[in-house]
């Protein structure tokens, strides 16, 4: 590598760190406890829920939906889905079909009497606001897409950095870590093998992150190119009102038959990102533990419960679904998510230790002078 | 070019394993979810050694 190429990748190392470093610190210091949302809300919520009406019937999905109706007046449904564990349905609504995510309206519904399930503690919530943070400061889809575009920048100072290993360690074996020497040279060390042996967990972090940061995009595109044809039948029309409604109970079970060997996850309601129109979409999961990540919908005519049919998910709206698990590390365990911690944990080093050795070399922090072959980074 | 791979040998046998580990655990589960800790491990013990074993004949 000349030196001049060697100048080149530094000074891309150099930027598209810089430009990325506080915003990614954010993120890895806010994603460390999110990583445990669920055994923080276990430890906040110790008492097991209760059924109300634990051997009388189940109330059907039309019953739920209108309890949930009766509690939130002059609203529309958006979602329901199911807790897997107890008998509680989960009702979302809004003010309009398109409400934004800060408009919505999330109510647990006690499926065996119809009742209220108090919301889990979530001590002030705190893991609502660090969750907030880490997925687009509060600032809505603009916020979303610029954390996107910070992903984008550090996958690029990887890269870079990867290409810049080999000046640096071409005379040393791996594992070099010169600790009795200058604080500059031990933690140009550290950066140099922390970056290295994270690499694989890091980009695949980072880079699921950047198509997550997608998603609102992703779907949209999806509900206008995939479910197109399913509303070139319907003349102009309004997003039919709850009460122009057919049965949900009746179009759930119609998908449930028309999909099987899947388990249902969640229905979306007409007029949102997740349908069309004109109908219920009755989002369904594998019963693979591959497949259990894929959703796919059956589409049934949300006023005369007619169904259209269960519609395959594009390979896009897979590969952001599987992008899921991967980046929030929930899926084999405990101990995937204490390695899932510890290398965010090195990550933040790699961060903090990168700011330092820019700062040595540009005088701002006193450290010990670089000799020839610590080439700046 | 063999200096070329004598450098990035460990780390691109580190990177394969995490990789490994990574995708392995999302296909199954049980001995699958395992088999995935120990491929994302890799980075951890590669750590490990070098500070600890690695490091203090580093001089």
């Amino acid at each position: 590598m000349t030196q001049s190429a060697i100048r080149l990748w530094s000074g891309i190392h150099t930027w598209t760190s810089l430009v990325c470093t506080l915003f990614l610190l954010m993120l890895c210091v806010t994603g460390l406890p999110i990583i445990f949302h669920d055994e923080f809300e276990a430890a906040l919520n110790p008492s097991e829920f209760t059924p109300g009406n634990p051997d009388g019937p189940m109330l059907d999905l039309d019953q739920i939906l209108d309890r949930s109706l009766d509690n939130r007046p002059g609203e529309v449904p958006l979602f329901m889905s199911f807790d897997i564990d107890r008998p509680v349905v989960n009702v979302t609504t809004g003010p309009t079909p398109d409400a934004p995510g800060g408009a919505m309206w999330f109510e647990r519904f006690d499926q065996t009497d119809g009742s209220i399930v108090a919301a889990p503690a979530d001590a002030g919530g705190i893991m609502d606001f660090l969750v907030q943070l880490h997925t687009d400061m509060f600032l809505g889809l603009p916020g979303k897409l610029f954390l996107g575009a910070m992903g984008v920048s550090f996958l690029l100072a990887i890269i870079s950095g990867v290409v810049l290993y080999w000046p640096f360690m071409r005379k040393h074996r791996f594992g070099l870590l010169r600790l009795e020497r200058s604080a500059r040279t031990k933690w140009l060390d550290y950066h140099n093998l922390l970056g290295v042996v994270t690499l694989g967990w890091v980009m695949v972090v980072g880079g699921t992150g950047v198509i997550n940061t997608l998603d609102d995009v992703i779907y949209g595109y999806w509900r206008d190119a995939a479910l197109a044809d399913l509303i070139a039948d319907y003349p102009d029309r309004d997003v039919p009102t709850p009460e122009e409604m057919a049965s949900l109970d009746q179009a759930v079970r119609a998908a449930i038959e028309a999909a099987p060997n899947m388990t249902l996850q969640f229905v979306a309601f007409p007029g949102g990102t997740f349908s069309t129109d004109f109908h219920y979409a009755i989002f369904l999961h594998g019963d693979t533990p591959l497949t259990e990540h894929l959703i796919a919908p059956v589409l049934v005519d949300a006023v005369t419960g007619e169904v259209a049919g269960l519609r395959e998910m594009p390979w896009y709206t897979k590969a952001l679904a599987l992008s899921q698990p991967l980046h929030f590390g929930d899926y084999a365990g405990l101990p995937l998510k204490i390695l899932w911690a510890l290398l965010d944990l090195l990550t933040i080093v790699v961060l903090v230790s990168g700011l330092y050795l820019w700062g040595v070399r540009k005088g701002y922090l006193k450290g010990a002078r670089r000799r020839d072959d610590e080439v700046p980074a | 070019m063999t200096r070329l791979w004598r450098v990035f040998a460990w780390p691109l046998l580190i990177l394969g394993l995490s990789l490994f580990g990574l995708i392995i655990s999302l296909v199954g589960n049980g001995l699958w979810d395992v088999a995935g800790w120990i491929g994302l491990f890799s980075p951890l013990a590669a750590l490990v050694w070098a500070r600890f074993v690695r490091a203090p004949s580093n001089a």
